[in-house]
C-alpha cells in the first residue's frame, strides 16, 4: 500500500520548513515531546546540512525517529505551542523529523558501549515501550532476551496502527535496526505467562506486554459478523504483511460503533478495503468525539458516513450472522464526573440500522493482569515492588500514545540501570 | 494624477529612465541588447570590448558560482573574462542597433590594458559606429587577480588611460571604480584629472565563493582548479552604498555617479539614488530574472515617488547624503531603549538569549514566557529588534 497519509518530504520541502523554524530558547516543542528530543537543535543541524548530526540528536532521546516521526499527532505534542503559530502557521515537526530518520541509517550511529556488563535482561514484548528499552539498555552494554507473543515485532506500531497511516515496511526495518543489533537474541511466537519466573535466569524483567482490545459484551460477540476494532486492525495488518488478501467478508454496509481514534481508523480501512456503505454510529455528538480532529477529517474524505446521538439496544439475525441492529436516540445531559457530557436515552424512540458487519470501536481497556497477585507496582518508576521487574508503556499507564510508550520504555531503561549498578556498588 | 517624470540628464545625455543594463553577459549581443531596450531600460552598457594580452580564449567552463537559495539571488561569483565576440561583428552590432534605438543610450565598455593605442583605437572605433559614452574598464577583479593594487598604481592608471581616450573622442567618458582599494576616492580623481565625465562604482569584489565540500576545490571548478573571481549580486550591496556616499560627498570629485551593486529591487535602486547615484545599473539581477524585472523596479519606484510626493525621480538624488557623519560625532545624548509589544511578542524568547549572551542581560524571562525588559540594564543597542522574528514586536523607544 502506497497510499499512506504522511508522504515524505521532498528536499526542497524540507529546506524551506526547516529553514522557518525560529530556534527559540528553552523551546515549547522540546518541553513538550514526551521524549524530550531536542527539536530546535535537530532543525539548525537540518539547515546546516548536517542530516547525520541531526538523526543523532534525535536518537539521543527515541530510537524511533521515523515511526514517530509519520505517526505522532505533532499538532497536539510538540506543535502545540509552536510560536510560529503566531506568524503563519506552525512547523511540520513531524515531516522534518521523518525526513530526517529516512536520509540516513541512525542505526549506524548508535556506538553500544563496551559490554561493561554481563548481566542479561529479559524484555517482554516488542511495542514501542519495549523496542525503546532494548534500544537503550543494548547501548549500555546489556545481553537481551526478548519474548514476543505475536509472530511479528512491532506492538501496536505493526499490528494495531491500521496499514495506511505507515509503511509497514520501512516501520521493520526501523524496529530491526534495534533488534538486530549484537547482544540482543529474540524469540517472536513466545508468549510468557508469569514474567516473574524469568528471574531464575535474568538479572531484571521488563514486561511492555501493552493492553487489550475493546471489552465487549459476549452476547455480541456471538455473532460471527461482529468484531473488536483492535482484532479487526490487528487481522488486517497481518493478512497484509503475510502478502494474502484479507479474510473477512465484510460486506456492504459496515455499522462502526464508537467514537474514538480506533473506530475511525477501522472506518477508514473498511473505506480502503472498497465496502461501500460504512457508518460510524456514537452516542454523543462529534464535538464529544474523542477522536481527534485529523482523524475525523480523513474519515470524512474518504467518504465514511457518521450517525451521532444513537446508542446501540440489540442486534438481530439468522445463522449466527448479525443483519439489522437497533439503536436507542440518546440525548446529552450534563457533565459527568469524567468532565463529558452524560448520555441520556430517549424513552421508546428506536433507529434499526441494516448491516451486513459490525465492528464494535468502545475503547481499549486495561486489562487485569493475570500474574500480579498482591505486589505492588510503583507507578512512577513501574517498578514491582521488591522485584527486578518493571512494568511500562500501556500495561502501566492505560492506553496512550507511541512516544509515550517510548519515554516509558526509556525510564524503565534507566531504572533498570541504576539498580542493577547500585546493586554492583553494594557488592 | 500626474505621471511621474522618469528623465535623468546624466553627463548630457538624456535617460528616459535612471535604470541601466550593466556591462555583463546579458549586453554582449546586439539582440540582446535590442531586447533590453524594447523591455524598457534607458540605456546598456555593451559588454566590455578589447581582448587581453595571452588570453586567446576569455571564456572558461563554468564560470559562475553562487550560494544560497536557487530562487532567490543572494550572491554570485563569476570567473568570465569577456567578450568572445569578434570585435568586427561588435561594432557593426552597435552601429545598426544605435541606427534602430536612437533615443535610447548604447555606452560602450572597453578595455586597452596600459596599451595607449589600444584604448584610442578601440574608442575612436566605439564612437564612430554610433556609441553615445563610453565606459572604460580596468578594473576587472579577475584578469588583474595576480597583480597588486595598491591605490596609487589604481590612480595613475586610471589618470592615465583615461587622458590617453579623452584626446580621440568627443563623446561623455565614465570610468568604472574597483571596489578592490582602501580609498576610492583616489582612482575617482584620478580618472576626473584624466578628463572623465562621470564615475560608475563599482566592479565585482574580488573573492573566492566557497568550496566544494565534496572535492575540496574552490568554486567554480574548471577542470580541477579555480582563480579568484568577482562578486556581485545583493550582498555586496551595503559595500558599494559605502563608496557611492564616498564619492558622493567628496568635493575634489563632484563628478555625476552611476551605481552598480547587488540592485535586484526598487529599493536598493533608491537607496542608491538617495546617497547621491544619477544612474543605477543592474547586471546580476538581469541574468538571473531577465529583462523583465524592469516593469518591477519601474513600478516600484513610481508609487514611492507618489507616496513621498516627489513629481521626479532626479530630485531623490542625494537626499540622504546630509545625514552621514564621522562615529564619533553621533549625539551621544540621544537615547532609545528596548520595548516590547506584548500583544505582538510570539514568545520565543530570542530577543532574551541575543541579550543575555550578545548584549547586557537587560531581558529577563517572565510569567508565561514574556520577555521582561529591564530599563535600568538596557543600553538601548537594539539587539533584540534584529532578532525579533515579528516587525514591531520589540521596538526601540525613546526613554
Amino acid at each position: 500500500m502506497s497510499n499512506h497519509i504522511n508522504s515524505k518530504m521532498s528536499d526542497a520541502t524540507a529546506n524551506a520548513e526547516a529553514s522557518r523554524c525560529l530556534f527559540c530558547f528553552d523551546a515549547p516543542c522540546q518541553k513538550d515531546c514526551p521524549a524530550g528530543i531536542d527539536v530546535p537543535g535537530f532543525i539548525r543541524r537540518m539547515t546546516q546540512r548536517n542530516l547525520r548530526g541531526a538523526c543523532q540528536l534525535i536518537v539521543r532521546e527515541n530510537p524511533l525517529p521515523w515511526i514517530c516521526g509519520v505517526l505522532c499527532p505533532t499538532k497536539r505534542l510538540c506543535a502545540s505551542r509552536c510560536p510560529r503559530e503566531f506568524l503563519d502557521r506552525v512547523i511540520d515537526i513531524g515531516g522534518l523529523q521523518a525526513y530526517a530518520s529516512v536520509e540516513e541509517d541512525h542505526g549506524e550511529m548508535v556506538n553500544p558501549s563496551e559490554r561493561l556488563s554481563r548481566k542479561h535482561i529479559a524484555i517482554i514484548g516488542t511495542g514501542p515501550a519495549g523496542l525503546a528499552a532494548i534500544s537503550y539498555l543494548s547501548q549500555d552494554g546489556f545481553e537481551i532476551e526478548v519474548f514476543e507473543a505475536e509472530d511479528y515485532a512491532g506492538g501496536l506500531i505493526t499490528c494495531g496502527i491500521p496499514p495506511y497511516k505507515i509503511d509497514k515496511k520501512r516501520a521493520f526495518q526501523e524496529i530491526g535496526r534495534i533488534l538486530d543489533r549484537p547482544g540482543i537474541s529474540v524469540h517472536l511466537g513466545f508468549r510468557i505467562k508469569y514474567p516473574f519466573e524469568l528471574l531464575k535466569e535474568f538479572d531484571a524483567v521488563f514486561v511492555a506486554t501493552g493492553i487489550g482490545g475493546e471489552e465487549i459484551d459476549k452476547k455480541f460477540l456471538k455473532f460471527k459478523n461482529v468484531y473488536p476494532a483492535t482484532e479487526f486492525l490487528k487481522e488486517l495488518n497481518k493478512s497484509q504483511l503475510q502478502g494474502r488478501t484479507f479474510k473477512k467478508n465484510l460486506g456492504p454496509n459496515v455499522l462502526i460503533i464508537g467514537g474514538g481514534n480506533t473506530a475511525l481508523n477501522a472506518a477508514v480501512s473498511a473505506r480502503l478495503l472498497e465496502v461501500p456503505n460504512v457508518t460510524v454510529v456514537y452516542r454523543r455528538t462529534e464535538k464529544e468525539m474523542p477522536a481527534w480532529s485529523h482523524e475525523l477529517e480523513m474519515a470524512r474524505k474518504q467518504g465514511v458516513n457518521f450517525s451521532f446521538l444513537l446508542e446501540p439496544l440489540s442486534f438481530s439475525g439468522s445463522d449466527g450472522k448479525v443483519s439489522q441492529v437497533t439503536f436507542r436516540q440518546t440525548k446529552l445531559g450534563e457533565p459527568g464526573p469524567d468532565g463529558r457530557r452524560r448520555v441520556i436515552p430517549m424513552g421508546a424512540k428506536r433507529v434499526v440500522m441494516e448491516s451486513s458487519s459490525v465492528i464494535l470501536g468502545t475503547g481499549r481497556k486495561k486489562i487485569e493482569l493475570k500474574w500480579l497477585k498482591k505486589e505492588k507496582v510503583d507507578h512512577t518508576t513501574g517498578r514491582v515492588e521488591g522485584k527486578n521487574v518493571f512494568l511500562g508503556g500501556e500495561v502501566l499507564h492505560g492506553a496512550g500514545l507511541i512516544v509515550q510508550a517510548v519515554a516509558d520504555g526509556k525510564k524503565a531503561a534507566d531504572e533498570i540501570k541504576r539498580l542493577l549498578q547500585e546493586r554492583d556498588n553494594q557488592r | 494624477m500626474k505621471s511621474v517624470d522618469w528623465g535623468i540628464h546624466f553627463c548630457g545625455i538624456q535617460f528616459t529612465n535612471p535604470f541601466i543594463v550593466a556591462a555583463s553577459p546579458s549586453t554582449h549581443l546586439g539582440d540582446m541588447v535590442r531586447r533590453a531596450f524594447d523591455y524598457g531600460w534607458s540605456g546598456v552598457v555593451w559588454k566590455t570590448l578589447g581582448a587581453i594580452s595571452g588570453v586567446e580564449h576569455p571564456k572558461v567552463s563554468p564560470c559562475y558560482a553562487h550560494q544560497g537559495w536557487n530562487e532567490h539571488l543572494q550572491c554570485f561569483e563569476n570567473i568570465d573574462l569577456g567578450n568572445d565576440v569578434p570585435l568586427e561583428q561588435s561594432f557593426r552590432e552597435i552601429s545598426e542597433v544605435k541606427k534602430d534605438y536612437p533615443h535610447s543610450v548604447l555606452i560602450i565598455s572597453i578595455r586597452g590594458e596600459n596599451d595607449e593605442g589600444k584604448w584610442k583605437e578601440l574608442s575612436k572605433r566605439a564612437e564612430d559606429a554610433g556609441a553615445d559614452m563610453l565606459e572604460l574598464m580596468f578594473s576587472c577583479p579577475h584578469d588583474i587577480a595576480d597583480k597588486p593594487d595598491g591605490e596609487g598604481e589604481i590612480g595613475r592608471q586610471a589618470e592615465a588611460l583615461t587622458s590617453w581616450v579623452r584626446e580621440v573622442v568627443r563623446i561623455p567618458i565614465m570610468v568604472k571604480m574597483s571596489p578592490n582599494v582602501t580609498d576610492i576616492r583616489i582612482p575617482a580623481r584620478a580618472a576626473k584629472a584624466g578628463g572623465a565625465d562621470a564615475i560608475s562604482a563599482t566592479n565585482t569584489i574580488r573573492s573566492i565563493l566557497g568550496i566544494d565540500l565534496k572535492t575540496l576545490r574552490p568554486l567554480p571548478t574548471v577542470g580541477g582548479m579555480s582563480s579568484f573571481g568577482g562578486y556581485s549580486g545583493p550582498a555586496i550591496k551595503p559595500i558599494i552604498l559605502r563608496m557611492i556616499a564616498e564619492l558622493a560627498r567628496d568635493p575634489k570629485l563632484n563628478l555625476p555617479l552611476s551605481a552598480i551593486g547587488g540592485v535586484v529591487s526598487w529599493m536598493d535602486a533608491v537607496e542608491y539614488m538617495l546617497l547621491g547615484a544619477s544612474t543605477i545599473q543592474v547586471g546580476t539581477a538581469t541574468m538571473y530574472y531577465g529583462f523583465r524585472i524592469i516593469d518591477d523596479l519601474l513600478s516600484g519606484l513610481e508609487n514611492f515617488l507618489k507616496e513621498k510626493g516627489l513629481s521626479s525621480v532626479s530630485e531623490l538624488i542625494g537626499l540622504s547624503l546630509p545625514y552621514i557623519t564621522t562615529q564619533p560625532a553621533l549625539d551621544r545624548n540621544s537615547m532609545v531603549k528596548a520595548k516590547l509589544n506584548p500583544e505582538k511578542c510570539v514568545k520565543c524568547l530570542r530577543c532574551y538569549v541575543a541579550c543575555r549572551d550578545g548584549a547586557y542581560q537587560a531581558i529577563e524571562v517572565g510569567l508565561d514566557r514574556t520577555p521582561q525588559v529591564l530599563e535600568k540594564q538596557c543600553k538601548g543597542c537594539s539587539l533584540c529588534t534584529h532578532v525579533c522574528p515579528l516587525p514591531g514586536a520589540m521596538e526601540m523607544a525613546a526613554r
